[in-house]
């Protein structure tokens, strides 16, 4: 290489070419990273049936611009597939939205990364499950899902999300958690490579065949893009599995055999009385609503009746104590179905998620709450 | 700054470096201050036993034992051996060569040594090329070690403007087409199937030259920002339109040590075909085993040998030179396609380790017993395979294009700030997006 060809170059010259590339190599990654994944996310081209989990923060932004009286739903499967939203809506006395942004799987672990945008998205209340499932340290088995969630959140937050819940992230987790724009753009190449490959499918091949589950704005699992007509009702009622994944779907015999073994599980469940993971995050979750002005009512929701016949006296306590200690906390209802009669076999999927009529029931128990609640704001 | 970049990397195995340089710097002293030829001859032995012996041990002693073992298996009584567990030390073919060239080049009275010391532990060491090339020679270095070290600011950018392309080229060429290559080539895998082992030949050709030319554009590119001037070590190897122009354009800095150092000194072409075979052969099975202890090494370096022989007896021919004569452009095109198919080939000798995987995939790639099932093939590609497919597409373009016009980071280089600027921030951001979630090591850190 002839070196001498630059002579004339200059220090300042060096300056404004490496200067160029550092501005521009930031603004063209972020925004080509997005470009190429955040549809695709959606989706679930990128993400199978978890393309839900990526819709977190956009949701908050948009209820923050509804200009109601919003009443946010968080928690796990169990309050996503009971809430719909656009029933409580129907049913409520006060004028108020009431969105359901829970997730499958998640625990207030996972759902505390989003106080300080469900506190900008400004509700008047907070929807917050607690379940006997989820109250208790994070298990080994549980780290893949994690890694997931946090990653999928922490990558599309920005710096208004950040709060007391990175104190409370394991350090062990912490390679999970994107805390700056670097670590948020790195999470997100993850998928570019998948992002780029399914855009030439597209492009190359059939997209309908190949993207009949990403266009059956039916299926369970679809979400549709934030610019679509709908996306708000989506918000309130998201699309729910269809009665035949549940009972109604399955034979005398397959029944039996499911209460002989998945049913059973409920009776391993042995939520913890205090300082779990699960508590360190409730305790931070519900105390930093309440200081923000916002109502918070916990939500225990209800199992089929033949899973409870599989309990040991007192196996649940550590939930029926939790949710007693919260209950003195000003500010916080308690709505708890777990004990609660009336809740029958057709109301259920399965063991502990509600089906159709179980959403249905759900409804008219919760919006009578809501209004009590809301009636009595300041 | 390079024995501590080399401690941090290697450990204890820098003592082996620092041999290496005290052994060849004293033998150069020595062999320069005498006339007496045999006393100069016996240091020039001496040190070439000791770097042979060191890399000899390290690199080849469990391979020895393991294959005196697999032969005793064959003969009633003969015993089996314990290995060492030697770890091979960084870059130790590297700078080994590297040494033994200036102790060499000193006895061929070629040059003097060096006056100081520390520059020509610095040459020994010189930490971005110390472990994995270009292989540099003494007197190169000392022009440049001599002078006060300082970069000038077009140096500075050309430096940088390297390791921006060979990145690129590591990251989102080399890493992705190694998932294909990697999973066409996994252990236990059929490899009957035509179009696989001709994709997977190809990917692997592509991964080692993206992989290897990388190391050496980031290393060029590291030297240059403290204004030292390396060798190239690639010229668009797969442009090469016969095994000996193969040879005049990849790992330029090997196969001229080999020449100078081997080839030539065993008698090259000057001593009638029964001394080229032996130097040509010798030189070609040594350079094989020089990129590692495994007998697969072995039999790349004889391919490539039998394929520089034959290429040397057929353009002797009259029926050759008479094509040539009346289509040149077509004679040139089947020679690139007839050279770069058997090159591929050998490639999959340097990548299957597996001994009957290897004869299997060489025998499809011949198209013996073998067949083609194009969904078969679609089906065995890991998920990501049209942006592969893709990169795969442009790098054969680009490699085209690179040869005709130069060369894509010497005319980057060149061009004025804003242009400059822009185009290293797509790089950039191309290398960043692009990359696999999982990088591999460079290969030849391996040898």
């Amino acid at each position: 290489m002839n070196v001498k060809e630059g002579l004339r170059f200059t220090g300042g010259d060096l300056f404004t070419s490496v200067s160029i590339a550092a501005v521009l190599f930031f603004l063209l990654s972020s925004s080509m990273a997005s470009g190429l994944t955040d549809s695709l996310m959606r989706d679930s081209s990128l993400l199978g049936g978890g393309s839900r989990y990526t819709i977190t923060q956009d949701a908050l932004s948009t209820i923050s611009e509804d200009n109601m009286i919003s009443v946010i739903g968080t928690g796990s499967s169990q309050m996503f597939k009971a809430l719909d939203g656009g029933c409580v809506s129907g049913n409520l006395e006060n004028e108020a939205l009431v969105y359901n942004i829970a997730q499958p799987s998640s625990g207030s672990y996972t759902n505390m990364l989003h106080i300080p945008r469900i506190i900008n998205s400004n509700p008047e209340v907070v929807l917050i499950e607690i379940a006997p499932n989820s109250l208790g340290n994070i298990s080994k088995s549980a780290e893949e899902y994690i890694e997931l969630r946090f990653k999928l959140d922490t990558m599309n937050q920005d710096s208004t999300d950040l709060g007391e819940w990175v104190e409370l992230i394991d350090p062990n987790h912490r390679e999970w958690i994107a805390l700056n724009e670097i670590e948020r753009m790195k999470f997100k190449q993850e998928y570019v490579p998948s992002a780029i490959e399914e855009r030439l499918n597209r492009l190359i091949f059939d997209e309908k065949t190949l993207g009949e589950i990403r266009t059956d704005t039916q299926k369970y699992g679809w979400v549709p893009e934030t610019d679509s007509e709908l996306w708000n009702g989506y918000l309130q009622t998201p699309i729910f599995p269809p009665d035949r994944y549940g009972f109604d779907g399955k034979t005398s015999e397959e029944r039996e055999n499911y209460n002989a073994t998945l049913m059973s599980k409920t009776g391993n469940y042995k939520p913890a009385y205090r300082d779990s993971q699960s508590h360190t995050s409730l305790n931070y979750e519900i105390s930093t609503l309440l200081e923000n002005g916002i109502r918070v009512i916990i939500v225990s929701p209800p199992h089929h009746p033949s899973a409870l016949t599989y309990l040991e006296d007192g196996q649940w306590d550590g939930l029926n104590e939790t949710l007693a200690r919260y209950a003195e906390w000003p500010g916080v209802t308690i709505f708890d179905q777990t004990w609660e009669t009336g809740w029958e076999d057709d109301h259920f999927y399965d063991r502990n998620h509600l089906d159709d009529e179980g959403r249905i029931e759900f409804c008219n128990r919760l919006a009578p709450v809501i209004d009590e609640v809301l009636s009595g704001r300041d | 700054m390079s024995y501590v970049f080399f401690w941090l990397a290697s450990g204890w195995h820098v003592l082996l470096l620092l041999t290496s340089t005290l052994v060849d710097w004293t033998t150069g002293k020595k062999i320069h201050s005498s006339s007496n030829d045999k006393y100069r001859k016996r240091w020039l032995i001496g040190s070439l036993t000791v770097n042979l012996g060191l890399l000899a041990t390290f690199k080849y002693l469990d391979f020895l034992i393991e294959t005196w073992n697999l032969a005793s298996l064959r003969f009633d009584g003969a015993p089996e051996l314990d290995t060492f567990g030697l770890l091979l030390p960084v870059g130790i073919s590297f700078y080994t060569f590297q040494t033994m060239s200036y102790t060499i080049d000193i006895y061929r009275k070629k040059h003097a040594p060096y006056e100081r010391f520390i520059d020509f532990a610095c040459y020994a060491a010189f930490f971005p090329q110390l472990v994995a090339g270009p292989i540099v020679r003494s007197q190169h270095f000392l022009e440049q070690i001599t002078k006060p070290l300082s970069s000038t600011p077009y140096q500075f950018r050309l430096g940088l403007t390297l390791i921006i392309y060979g990145l690129a080229k590591k990251l989102i060429i080399a890493d992705n087409v190694a998932l294909h290559a990697d999973t066409i080539f996994v252990e236990g895998a059929a490899l009957n199937n035509i179009g696989l082992v001709w994709w997977g030949s190809l990917c692997f050709g592509i991964q080692i030259y993206c992989d290897f030319s990388a190391y050496t554009d980031i290393a060029l590119g590291s030297a240059y920002l403290i204004g030292i001037e390396l060798p190239e070590n690639f010229k668009t190897p797969y442009a090469a339109r016969s095994p000996q122009d193969f040879w005049r354009r990849w790992h330029i800095s090997l196969s001229s040590w080999l020449r100078d150092y081997l080839y030539i000194p065993l008698g090259g072409s000057r001593g009638g075909s029964r001394v080229l075979v032996i130097s040509l052969m010798g030189t070609m099975l040594l350079g094989g085993l020089w990129h590692g202890a495994s007998w697969n090494f072995v039999l790349w370096g004889f391919m490539h040998g039998i394929l520089l022989l034959c290429h040397r007896r057929l353009i002797k021919l009259s029926q050759i030179k008479k094509i040539f004569t009346i289509a040149p452009r077509t004679s040139v095109f089947i020679g690139w396609l007839v050279t770069q198919y058997f090159i591929f080939m050998t490639w999959l000798v340097f990548r299957v380790e597996d001994t009957s995987m290897m004869l299997r995939s060489l025998k499809t790639f011949v198209g013996y017993d073998a067949h083609w099932d194009i969904h078969e093939f679609y089906e065995s590609l890991p998920d990501v395979k049209l942006m592969t497919m893709g990169l795969v597409l442009f790098f054969i373009i680009a490699h085209g294009f690179s040869g005709k016009l130069g060369g894509f980071k010497i005319w980057l280089s060149k061009q004025n700030s804003v242009a400059w600027g822009l185009i290293c921030s797509l790089l950039i951001t191309a290398t960043f997006l692009l990359r696999p979630a999982e990088t591999v090591e460079f290969i030849y850190f391996r040898f």
